[in-house]
């Protein structure tokens, strides 16, 4: 069985595979989880909590995702596209879903250059 | 033994890849460290230069910014019925990180005013745009009415704000009989997203827009207006006036819309721009208000 994701607060529970996760963006005290179906489902966890539970729910499969600045964690699965000058990231299957997300030059700068030593690496 | 994470201890120019623990940062971080370094040793030297400076306003300041944990809401907006004069009580507190000005009218009425205000008008206290106004044909968003005429009538939003004899009324209903009541008695009568209902936190509004947002708000039968003084979602904003103990709240129209409010001292404090319209675009007729009046 897929390992899921649980999210779990006073109030609900979320149960999710990561492969059904896009990316997580910051609101404040909350977060939006954002799913490859569209869907978008508010948490009522910080952001870094989430990525507390990714690194002890996950462990290594949790490498998939990837925290960029404050107030984002993406899938790295569905990077398609990256332009540190324009300060650009677009998360895609190239079939269903497009996200078109902004972070700093730095911060995609250095996602650009892990994926590159990443395809070294094979 | 587990070493101690920080998880929201990250920079914008910094990313992590989740379970490595190790966070890639910029080469520039070590230069903010010694910025915060230099200021920290700059706030040091010049913290007894502003101590001795500032010692008249002291009072002032140490009255008026107070964090939830000193306050006790039940208590705030207790009227001073032996206090006769009419103004507008200003309180600067926070909810959580969230800074928040209460303004509250003490021996004044509420009512609705459409079309230019009178900024020199010394019967104000308060005024702050209500209603919204249509960008494409300058219509006002929602039921309204002005002195028992009806001047809109749609359903735009489900928040809604009665003032009928006086008696200012805030909540949510899609139909609400106090808008023909208003109609009736010569009453008055608006619609804005509503932000709490019954002390439930609940967002029309879903844009995820952070701004300086306003609302209307009551606790039991009396009535204030909170404004953010940070750029805040809806929904944050909400939660902060359901936290301190509001039953219920609408929006009024924040961003950048002017206003002012009175004080004990008669002090005229403005907010937002002011001669925004005329010097951007024509200010519409619609444009309305709610007052606050000297009683």
């Amino acid at each position: 069985m897929a390992k899921h994701l649980i999210i779990s607060t006073a109030t609900e529970l979320v149960r999710i595979e990561p492969q059904r996760i896009v990316y997580f963006s910051s609101d404040g005290n909350y977060t939006t989880m954002v799913q490859v179906d569209n869907e978008m489902r508010v948490l009522t966890s910080l952001l870094g909590n989430i990525e507390k539970r990714i690194a002890s729910q996950l462990g290594n499969e949790g490498k998939v995702f990837v925290r960029l600045g404050k107030s984002l964690i993406i899938n790295s699965s569905y990077i398609y596209y990256i332009n540190p000058a324009r300060q650009r990231l677009t998360l895609s299957d190239a079939a269903t879903f497009s996200h078109n997300l902004t972070a700093s030059k730095e911060a995609l700068k250095q996602l650009k250059e892990y994926l590159e030593k990443e395809v070294e690496k094979l | 033994m587990r070493k101690f994470m920080d998880w929201d201890n990250i920079g914008d120019d910094e990313i992590r890849i989740i379970g490595d623990r190790n966070t890639k940062r910029s080469h520039q971080r070590r230069w903010v460290l010694l910025l915060f370094a230099l200021l920290v040793i700059c706030l040091i030297i010049s913290i007894p230069i502003l101590i001795n400076g500032n010692k008249s306003n002291e009072t002032i300041e140490s009255s008026l910014f107070n964090s939830i944990d000193t306050i006790e809401y039940q208590g705030i907006l207790d009227d001073e019925s032996a206090n006769l004069r009419s103004f507008c009580e200003i309180r600067d507190t926070t909810v959580e990180t969230l800074p928040l000005r209460l303004f509250i009218p003490h021996n004044a009425r509420p009512t609705l005013h459409k079309g230019k205000i009178d900024k020199s008008d010394p019967e104000i206290i308060y005024a702050n745009m209500a209603a919204d106004v249509r960008a494409d044909n300058g219509g006002i968003l929602g039921a309204f009415v002005l002195e028992g005429e009806p001047l809109a009538w749609g359903l735009s939003r489900k928040g809604y704000c009665s003032i009928i004899d006086d008696v200012i009324t805030v909540g949510v209903a899609e139909n609400s009989p106090l808008f023909e009541r208003a109609t009736e008695v010569g009453g008055y009568f608006f619609r804005q997203y509503p932000l709490v209902d019954n002390g439930v936190v609940l967002i029309e509004n879903k844009a995820r827009v952070y701004n300086y947002l306003r609302a209307l708000c009551q606790i039991g039968d009396n009535t204030f207006m909170a404004h953010s003084l940070t750029k805040v979602s809806f929904h944050n904003f909400a939660q902060a006036l359901a936290n301190i103990g509001c039953d219920n709240a609408i929006y009024i129209v924040g961003y950048e819309a002017y206003g002012w409010a009175v004080d004990s001292d008669d002090m005229v404090h403005e907010f937002g721009t002011d001669g925004y319209f005329d010097s951007v675009v024509p200010e519409p007729d619609n444009l309305n208000y709610i007052v606050w009046k000297r009683k």
